[in-house]
């Protein structure tokens, strides 16, 4: 094998700039080359990026790289071109190099290059799954977390009510004592869960103080849509959004909070549904307040977890499956935008969850081109 | 000694609350649902409400809109929840916040009843003269009104007079939304007063400073004042069953 033939047998083929600009091939010429441009004559002088539009992006910093005299290569980005016979597409990658008195381009084959990055751009879309659904459910252990310590604040409103007004009536020794012990006991417990509860707000706006603005509706359920259709398809399963959707103005919602309850309610849908049967959102509008429902055709919801089914730790329709926070999230959500969560059975079986989100105040821009007698959209 | 009307879903905290001002010799008629006590208010004219803050249904910022639209009446809430803005627009001159004790309700509900007349002050703060005169044209039908122009003015203003809540802008002259907030929040006879930061600056919207320092609302200043009309007019979910019946 000569020297010249190494080129071509990695791969890789090997041109000399001229100083008119032009390319002279300086190796052979691989396979791949006459596949993707069976038309080029490679033993002509010819433009590069005539052959291979995409080097016109990488000449500029080519030419840089000749001129500069530097040993150091410089590199193009990956690009892909397809091949002439079956379509498929192979992945090339220029270096430009000063070698002694030459300015040399190499354009290299690189499947195997090409295969990595893939790899770890697939990679990195899956952290970034992880990372979603971890956050999402550190916000829902936060939600908890929170509830809890709401819930431990209560009953402790009435045991230091109830020792303030023990220790109020003037008890004689021992008794004063236990009381007062208990009261500072209770207090402290007071201090403690104040603190607890400052922290959570500083760390994480999340928790009930997130601030509501008017959210489109129809945007988020589209978005909806968008995410939970694949999923529909790959369990066999027809996901119908009410399209008069696009005509309902704005709620009042946090906007990236209404896209997890809403797909919390379809994903609770789809758990439950019976290959090849039908999860519908429905969009209902009333004066000042629209219901939007996710109706299925599962099982339904058994009457004995009914009344505490939008509690904290529920666990709707299956006890073994979910975290049994999906539900309670839902509730403490609709209800923070003034808002209310509910269920019911479907006419014919099935189960139907519904919200009730109020509509947004107008902004004046609306109220403006009402009153120059332009229709506002659907809001009645 | 005062009728006094209680309304709060926890039925434990309601009986010792009753005692408490019972006590004291005022007259006390205690409910557990705000149904309950609206169709009370028919025909009963306390001379206060006190009120828990998160219950279901109608909760008590609802409550306290649709009672205080009929008849005239002072309201202090008794809360868990964080809504002290949101009590003043409602209507409220008084949050206490829970767990509390007989002693920390009953001086509440005392203060209260001797400023039964009063009508809450809301300051505004904004170095823009026609936010100012828009937001008092807005604010003046419901509550007091009073301006300032920069923290500095606003500051001085807190420390002379009563104010309900604060409203206030970022960027400003000589001193700045959150330099003001910071010195509110510094400040022991100051630190507990609700405010809501409103701002042209999207990215100020967006800063984590303000949960730090309890700010109750940050929103874009072109949705205050829809916002605001909301909160004060909207009628509560639930409302619509609750008008007169045929």
């Amino acid at each position: 094998m000569e020297l010249s033939d190494l080129v071509p047998a990695v791969n890789a083929v090997l041109f000399e700039r001229k100083d008119d600009g032009r390319f002279v091939i300086a190796s052979g010429v691989p396979r791949w080359c006459r596949m993707i441009r069976p038309d080029v004559r490679w033993d002509d002088a010819l433009l590069v990026e005539d052959v291979f539009p995409f080097l016109g992006v990488f000449l500029p910093d080519a030419e840089r790289a000749w001129k500069s005299k530097s040993p150091h290569p410089v590199q193009s980005d990956l690009w892909a071109e397809s091949q002439h016979e079956n379509g498929q597409d192979l992945y090339l990658m220029a270096i430009a190099a000063r070698v002694k008195e030459t300015s040399a381009l190499l354009i290299v084959r690189s499947d195997v290059l090409f295969q990595r990055r893939q790899g770890v751009l697939q990679r990195a879309r899956e952290l970034q799954m992880t990372h979603t659904a971890l956050m999402n459910e550190i916000e829902q252990k936060d939600i908890l977390i929170h509830a809890i310590v709401h819930d431990l604040a209560a009953p402790l409103h009435s045991i230091i009510g109830i020792l303030s007004l023990l220790e109020e009536r003037g008890h004689t020794e021992p008794e004063a004592g236990w009381i007062h012990i208990g009261m500072q006991a209770a207090k402290r417990q007071r201090e403690l869960i104040s603190e607890i509860l400052d922290i959570f707000t500083a760390e994480n706006g999340v928790l009930g103080q997130r601030p509501t603005t008017a959210v489109a509706l129809g945007d988020v359920l589209e978005r909806v849509a968008a995410e939970r259709e694949p999923i529909a398809r790959s369990r066999n399963l027809k996901l119908q959004i009410d399209t008069n959707a696009r005509l309902i103005p704005r709620v009042v919602a946090d906007e990236t909070r209404l896209l997890r309850v809403l797909t919390n309610l379809v994903d609770n849908a789809f758990r439950y549904s019976p290959p090849g049967a039908s999860v519908r959102v429905t969009i209902q509008p009333q004066e000042d307040t629209v219901t939007v429902a996710v109706e299925d055709e599962g099982p339904g919801v058994k009457p004995d977890v009914l009344p505490r089914l939008f509690e904290k730790l529920a666990r709707g329709r299956d006890s073994m499956s979910g975290t049994g926070l999906g539900l309670f999230f839902c509730r403490i959500s609709v209800e923070n935008w003034g808002g209310g969560i509910g269920y019911e059975e479907r006419e014919g079986g099935g189960a139907r969850f519904w919200i009730r989100l109020q509509l947004a105040p107008r902004t004046h821009a609306e109220e403006r081109r009402e009153a120059n007698g332009e229709r506002i959209d659907a809001r009645r | 000694m005062a009728n006094v009307l209680m309304l709060d879903d926890d039925t434990e905290a309601l009986a010792w609350m009753t005692a408490a001002l019972e006590s004291r010799g005022h007259h006390v008629k205690s409910f557990s649902t705000a149904r309950a006590a609206l169709d009370a208010l028919a025909t009963y004219d306390p001379d206060l409400i006190v009120a828990d803050v998160l219950m279901p249904e109608i909760d008590g910022l609802a409550f306290a809109r649709i009672a205080r639209r009929r008849k005239s009446i002072p309201v202090l809430f008794v809360s868990i929840a964080k809504k002290e803005a949101e009590a003043v627009i409602a209507g409220a001159i008084g949050y206490v916040r829970k767990p509390a004790s007989a002693a920390e309700v009953r001086e509440a509900v005392e203060r209260v009843l001797r400023e039964r007349d009063r009508t809450a002050t809301i300051l505004v703060v904004d170095d823009d003269e026609d936010v100012r005169d828009l937001y008092t044209a807005y604010l003046s039908g419901h509550f007091e009104t009073v301006t300032a122009a920069n923290g500095k003015e606003a500051l001085d203003m807190l420390r002379a007079r009563r104010i309900d809540l604060a409203v206030v802008d970022v960027h400003m002259p000589i001193m700045n939304g959150a330099e003001l907030v910071r010195a509110i929040r510094e400040d022991p006879a100051l630190q507990a007063l609700p405010i809501i930061v409103q701002t042209s600056d999207l990215s100020a919207v967006q800063a984590p400073i303000w949960a730090t320092l309890r700010v109750s609302q940050v929103m874009d200043k072109q949705r205050f004042i829809d916002w605001f009309e909301g909160q004060l007019r909207r009628p509560a979910i639930g409302e619509a069953e609750e008008r007169p019946r045929p």
